[in-house]
């Protein structure tokens, strides 16, 4: 029995059916590998997909900081207790290769900025713009509208700027890969890094469960999110936990979605922003909500 | 009201690490507190644990701010990070040429919607908030640089896999403090592991790794960051404290053989009671506790 869930990030609702199509083409892809090379694989090749899809908030089309540049987030984690992540890196196609390789090839865990970015040159990976039009027509707007916010731009943002993918995989021997990535959101501070590579805030996994997260960065931070979901999978199953945690968030401001997969393979995903693109595959069924 | 600081945690490596007496230790410590206590009182715990991080990141003799160890490059690159038990939050990673990363650390909390601002980004807002350039390396830093990765390599990149496990135990300096409201916070700084790659982030900057801080109580971390980061040891030590004696909630969650994790930890609860334990041979503390100062070296 393998599983996996993918969710394309949480915020208003979108034009729903191409989003639709691109997490089921990330789960496709992520439940190809699954079987034969594992959860790790799966939730790479989930991510990739949506990191190449310019409609999803992560790299090709991530949201642009106040400077006009994609400023990207990505880690992974498995249940084996591995970790690596980047931050604030601006030139690459896939930030999420970048994490696996911290986490395969460093002692690190979290690399960030231009150290990140020297990395990827070194282990050969091109120069790559990941900025696209329409990402630069909504900055503008960001910035026209919020001008006098800056750079307290939370409050004034509301719902609007969210949009973190993230996989939750679990394979036939029971391993749990969790991968998250994200260009965060429109118009932040240069510089500013958020739940995304944080490990225990937008993506955790040990053996008792996985979880990624999207939202308000700064708020699922604080709450530590991920961690505290997989902590509670130990006694209690994944949809209990999730649902009472993303209701919990919501009384204290924390607009958020959250995915996940607990060690006895039940998957299981809330939200409580105005929608979360997600589906999930198990023994080749196929589900999709948005 | 209550404050406790401490230098770091780690071992003496024979000797090589640092030749520097215990004495000079207390007497950077001493001033930490003094600075501290006197915030403290005039003001509150905020304040406190600022003035004591700044003493610290001024005295070269300890790994934050001035005296930093540097990076693969010979950089200076810090992190530092403050938390006070009502949520605020501010914190700078791979920050290069300020004097006090903690003054900076401060200005994202009171300043920014964000928690964490890195790199030269993060310079860029040190500079855009007043702080003038400054560089922090020291002499003795950049001899023990040259010692790690050896003479005239300027780009080691391509060598990593040679200096995986090379990097020794880092030694951030932290400091609690709980004023006379009952509020707690907690500040950290640090520039890492020596040799460490350009833009890696240990556990100092990160909330609920290296300093986490609630209702219950604030804590901070020092030791090797990524075990720390891995275990979020600030963050689980300040939920033990809700129901469990603080020292508990200190000493439990290092493991007593310092192989697997080399390290310390200290900590204030919501009734005000100071704890602090570590595994390693050397951790200089400064602690205050209801008019008593005490000043000791734990080994």
């Amino acid at each position: 029995m393998c599983q996996l869930i993918v969710h394309g990030g949480a915020g208003k609702v979108r034009n729903s059916r191409s989003y639709r199509e691109g997490v089921e083409e990330a789960l496709r892809r992520g439940f190809a590998v699954l079987e034969k090379e594992g959860a790790l694989e799966a939730v790479m090749a989930a991510v990739l997909s949506l990191e190449e899809n310019p409609l999803f908030n992560c790299g090709t089309g991530s949201a642009l900081n106040l400077d006009g540049e994609a400023e990207m987030d990505a880690s992974v984690m498995t249940s084996e207790d591995r970790f690596g992540a980047v931050g604030s890196v601006k030139r690459v196609e896939h930030p999420i290769l970048l994490a696996k390789r911290v986490m395969e090839e460093t002692d690190h865990l979290l690399i960030v900025g231009d150290g990140a970015e020297r990395l990827a040159r070194f282990w050969g990976y091109p120069l790559y713009d990941p900025v696209i039009e329409s990402r630069r027509d909504e900055l503008e707007d960001v910035k026209r509208k919020g001008s006098a916010f800056l750079p307290k731009l939370h409050s004034f943002l509301g719902e609007e700027a969210k949009g973190t993918v993230g996989a939750v995989a679990r394979d036939r021997m029971g391993r749990i890969a969790v991968a998250t990535s994200t260009g965060g959101y429109a118009a932040k501070a240069p510089g500013r890094i958020g739940d995304s590579a944080i490990l225990g805030a937008g993506t955790y996994a040990s053996r008792w469960g996985g979880a990624s997260a999207t939202g308000h960065g700064e708020q699922i931070w604080r709450q530590l999110l991920c961690f505290e979901a997989v902590e509670e999978m130990r006694l209690h199953p994944a949809g209990e936990v999730i649902s009472r945690l993303v209701r919990e968030a919501k009384e204290q401001g924390c607009s958020c979605g959250l995915i996940g997969i607990d060690w006895r393979g039940r998957m299981a995903q809330a939200f409580n922003a105005e929608a979360m693109l997600w589906g999930t595959i198990e023994n080749g069924q196929l589900t999709l909500d948005a | 009201m209550q404050l406790i600081v401490h230098g770091g945690a780690w071992n003496d490596h024979g000797g090589s690490w640092r030749e520097v007496s215990g004495e000079s230790y207390q007497e950077g410590m001493r001033r930490a507190l003094d600075r501290g206590i006197a915030a403290l009182e005039r003001e509150n715990a905020l304040e406190a644990v600022i003035a004591s991080i700044e003493v610290l990141e001024d005295d070269p003799l300890f790994n934050c701010g001035s005296g930093s160890s540097l990076n693969l490059d010979g950089k200076a690159q810090m992190d530092a990070a403050v938390m006070t038990s009502e949520g605020m939050f501010g914190a700078v990673a791979a920050l290069e040429n300020v004097q006090h990363p903690i003054d900076v650390a401060r200005e994202v909390m009171t300043r920014t919607d964000h928690l964490l601002l890195v790199g030269e980004a993060a310079t860029r807002f040190a500079r855009s908030c007043g702080f003038p350039p400054y560089d922090p390396t020291t002499d003795s830093q950049r001899s023990l640089w040259r010692e790690i990765v050896g003479q005239g390599q300027a780009n080691l990149l391509p060598h990593l896999e040679n200096f995986r496990g090379l990097q020794r135990c880092s030694d951030t300096v932290g400091a609690v403090a709980r004023d006379r409201s009952g509020r707690l916070a907690v500040a950290c700084s640090t520039g890492g592991l020596a040799g460490k790659l350009p833009g890696r982030v240990g556990d100092t900057p990160i909330l609920g790794a290296g300093l986490f801080a609630s209702r219950w109580g604030g804590a901070a971390a020092t030791g090797h960051g990524e075990q720390i980061m891995r275990r979020l040891l600030a963050f689980r030590a300040v939920q033990m404290m809700r129901r469990e004696p603080v020292l508990k909630a200190v000493a439990t969650l290092l493991p007593e053989d310092p192989r697997t994790f080399a390290g310390g930890l200290i900590g204030i609860d919501w009734r005000g009671q100071i704890g602090y334990y570590a595994n390693t041979e050397r951790m200089p503390l400064g602690i205050y506790d209801r008019g008593k100062i005490l000043i000791r070296s734990l080994d």
